[in-house]
C-alpha cells in the first residue's frame, strides 16, 4: 500500500474506533513523532464530520419529501376521514357489504344459469368447462389476435425507427443495414437497463463564427452568427435601399450588402468608396433618409434551425434520485458517449456540440435550463446550470425576438 | 409491507420505502404529547429515530429482535428524553448567566450561522469528486457500510479492493481541501 494511503487508512480506522493493537501502536507512533501526520488527522475528522451533516441533512431532506408523499397516499385511500379503530372498522365494514354484494350476484348469476342451462338440458355436457378447438367463438378471436399482431408492432416501433429512417434519407445507406443498426441500438438499450437513449435528432452539432451571415427570403432578414448581438443592435439596424432595388443595410455603424437569397451568405462590409457618389453622400446624413412604405422584418437565426444532426455522439439518460446530477463521457476511440444522471426531461432535452474554431464544447439544454458539459475530464462530474451572463456561448441558446423595421431611401 | 420486506427493500437500495415508517408516527406523537412536547418536536425525533434505524440496517448492525415499530418507538422516547435532559440543564446554566452575556452568546451564534458552513463546503467538494467516489464515501462514512457491502453495492472484486478504492477517494477529497480553510469552519 501506498504510504499515504497507509496513513489514511489508519486516520479512517481511528475515527471510526476500529484500530487493531498493533495498528493502535502505530498510529500514537505517528501522533507522537510526525506533526504533518497530526494536522492530516484533524482535517480528517473535519471531513468526516462534514460528510456526516451534509449527508444527514441530505436524507432529512429526502425524507420530508417520503413523508409527504406517505401523507398523500392516505389520503387517496378510499376512508382517510375516519381514523383509528373507526377507520377498521370501516375497512371491516365495507368488506362485508363486498362480500355480501358479490355473494349476491353470484347466487343470482348461478341461478340465472341453472334456469338457462335447465331449459336445455343437451348443451350441458359440452359446457365452458372445456374449450374446444371447434368452439368457434374462441377460435375467431384467436384469428383475430394473430392477425392484428403484425400490424400493430410495426405501429409500437415506428417511433424508434423513423430516427433511422431520417438517418437513410440524409446518407441512402442501404435498407438492411438501417434495420441492422436499429436493432442494434435496441440491443444497447436493453444491456443498459435504466438508460434512456436521446433520440439522435436531439443530438446536435453547431459551428459557431463570429462572422455573420444571413438569409433573405420574401420580406424577412435573418441574422446569423454572433450570439453578443443584443436587442439594442438589433433596433438600431436600418434597411435602406437605393434606387436600384439594391438593399444596404446600416449596423454598427457599417455598411453591408444584402440581397435576397434563401442559402446563407455572409454579411459583406461595403466600403463607402465603392458607392455611387450620389448614394454615398445621401448616406452620411443618415439622419436624412426618408421612409419607404416597404417593411422588413429582421429575425436572429436559432442555433435549432442551424445546427445538424451529431451521429458520433450517443446520450444516454439515467433518472437515479438518489444520486446527485451528474454526467460523464466515454469515448472508445470513434465513438462518444454521453451518460447524465439527473431528472432530465428527456423529450425536451437536446445535446449541442458547439465547435468554435475547431474546439467543441457541449452543452445540455433542457427548455430553460442549460448546463455547460466539460469533455476533457471523463469522470463523473456535477450538473451545474450555466451562467448565461458569463458563458458567450450559451448565450446562443437564448430564443430571440425579431424586429420589424421600415426600409428607408436615400 | 412487512418487516421482512422493508428490510429487504431497505438493503437492495430502495431509500424511498422508508416513507412507510411513518405509519408508526403517531404512537410517538401521542407519547411525546404527554411528555411535554408537541407535534413537531414528535416529527423531529422521529425522523432521528429513522435515520438511526437506517443506518443501522445498512450497516449490518441491526438485528431483527422486535418488531420495526418498537424499535422505532424506543428510539424516539430516548432521543426525546434525551433532549429534555438537555433543555433541563440549559435552563439551569441560563438561570446563573448574566443577561448581557447571554445577549452576546447569542450574537456569536447569529454570526457563525451566517458564515459557510462545514457541510456545504464538504458538499462543494463532494460534488467535484464525483461519482463514484461521492456515493462511496457516503455509504462508507454516512451508513457505515462495511467493507464487504460496499464491495457487494460498488461491484468491486473483494472486500479490500472496496476499502483501497474509498481510500483513494478520500485522498483525492483531501487534496481538494484546505488545512486552515476547513479548520475554520463551524458544524
Amino acid at each position: 500500500m501506498e504510504e499515504d494511503l497507509k496513513n489514511i487508512d489508519l486516520i479512517d480506522k481511528y475515527l471510526k474506533e476500529n484500530l487493531s493493537a498493533s495498528e493502535k501502536y502505530q498510529f500514537e507512533q505517528l501522533v507522537s513523532q510526525n506533526k504533518k501526520f497530526i494536522k492530516e488527522l484533524e482535517v480528517y475528522k473535519k471531513i468526516y464530520q462534514g460528510i456526516a451533516e451534509k449527508e444527514k441533512t441530505e436524507l432529512k431532506l429526502r425524507l420530508n419529501g417520503y413523508y409527504k408523499k406517505y401523507k398523500l397516499d392516505q389520503k387517496n385511500l378510499p376512508s382517510h376521514n375516519s381514523s383509528g379503530k373507526y377507520r377498521k372498522l370501516y375497512l371491516y365494514g365495507g368488506a362485508v357489504a363486498a362480500t355480501l354484494l358479490i355473494g349476491g350476484v353470484f347466487f343470482f348469476l348461478n341461478n340465472s344459469d341453472k334456469i338457462r342451462t335447465e331449459s336445455r338440458p343437451s348443451m350441458v355436457d359440452t359446457d365452458a368447462t372445456t374449450v374446444k378447438k371447434s368452439d368457434s367463438v374462441v377460435r375467431s378471436d384467436q384469428d383475430k389476435l394473430t392477425s392484428e399482431k403484425p400490424k400493430s408492432e410495426p405501429a409500437a416501433n415506428q417511433q424508434d425507427e423513423s430516427v433511422a429512417k431520417t438517418d437513410q434519407n440524409n446518407s441512402n445507406i442501404q435498407n438492411d443495414s438501417t434495420t441492422r443498426s436499429s436493432v442494434d441500438e435496441n440491443q444497447i438499450q436493453l444491456a443498459f437497463g435504466g438508460y434512456k437513449t436521446l433520440p439522435s435528432a436531439s443530438v446536435l452539432d453547431y459551428t459557431y463564427s463570429k462572422a455573420l451571415s444571413y438569409t433573405f427570403i420574401d420580406n424577412v432578414i435573418t441574422l446569423y452568427g454572433d450570439p453578443l448581438m443584443g436587442r439594442l443592435s438589433l433596433l438600431s439596424l436600418k434597411i435602406i435601399k437605393d434606387q436600384g432595388s439594391n438593399y444596404l443595410m446600416n449596423f454598427k455603424g457599417k455598411y453591408y450588402t444584402v440581397e435576397k437569397t434563401a442559402r446563407q451568405k455572409p454579411l459583406m462590409v461595403v466600403k463607402e468608396r465603392s458607392f455611387s457618389t450620389g448614394f454615398a453622400t445621401s448616406l452620411k446624413k443618415l439622419s436624412k433618409l426618408d421612409l419607404t412604405q416597404e417593411k422588413v422584418k429582421i429575425a436572429i437565426g436559432s442555433i435549432y434551425d442551424t445546427s445538424t444532426n451529431l451521429s458520433s455522439l450517443k446520450v444516454r439518460f439515467r433518472g437515479d434520485k438518489t444520486l446527485e446530477n451528474t454526467y460523464v463521457f466515454n469515448s472508445d476511440g470513434d465513438n462518444l458517449e454521453l451518460i447524465i444522471n439527473a431528472p432530465i426531461d428527456y423529450e425536451k432535452a437536446k445535446v449541442f456540440r458547439i465547435k468554435e474554431d475547431g474546439t467543441p464544447f457541449y452543452y445540455l439544454v433542457e427548455g430553460d435550463n442549460i448546463f455547460a458539459l466539460k469533455f476533457e475530464s471523463q469522470e463523473p462530474k456535477p450538473l451545474i446550470p450555466v451562467d448565461i451572463t458569463k458563458n458567450r456561448l450559451a448565450r446562443l441558446f437564448k430564443e430571440r425576438q425579431s424586429v420589424m423595421t421600415t426600409v428607408y431611401k436615400p | 409491507m412487512t418487516d421482512r420486506e422493508l428490510l429487504h427493500q431497505l438493503k437492495s437500495g430502495n431509500e424511498e420505502c422508508l416513507g412507510q415508517l411513518y405509519q408508526y408516527l403517531g404512537m410517538v406523537k401521542s407519547w411525546v404529547g404527554r411528555n411535554n412536547g408537541n407535534e413537531e418536536d414528535a416529527l423531529d425525533v422521529f425522523q432521528e429515530a429513522i435515520i438511526v434505524f437506517y443506518k443501522n440496517v445498512m450497516s449490518g448492525k441491526y438485528e431483527m429482535k422486535s418488531k420495526i415499530s418498537t424499535y422505532l418507538f424506543e428510539i424516539s422516547k430516548r432521543q426525546w428524553l434525551n433532549q429534555l435532559n438537555r433543555q433541563k440543564r440549559f435552563e439551569k446554566r441560563e438561570a446563573n448567566v448574566m443577561a448581557m452575556e447571554r445577549f452576546e452568546e447569542k450574537m456569536v451564534y447569529e454570526v457563525t450561522q451566517k458564515g459557510p458552513r462545514l457541510k456545504d463546503y464538504l458538499s462543494k467538494k463532494m460534488a467535484y469528486l464525483g461519482e463514484p467516489c461521492q456515493s462511496l464515501l457516503k455509504a462508507a462514512i454516512f451508513i457505515g457500510m462495511n467493507m464487504e457491502d460496499l464491495a457487494e453495492k460498488f461491484n468491486y472484486s473483494s472486500a479490500r479492493s472496496a476499502s483501497q478504492q474509498k481510500l483513494r477517494c478520500l485522498k483525492r477529497l483531501r487534496e481538494n481541501v484546505s488545512y486552515d480553510v476547513i479548520l475554520a469552519l463551524e458544524q
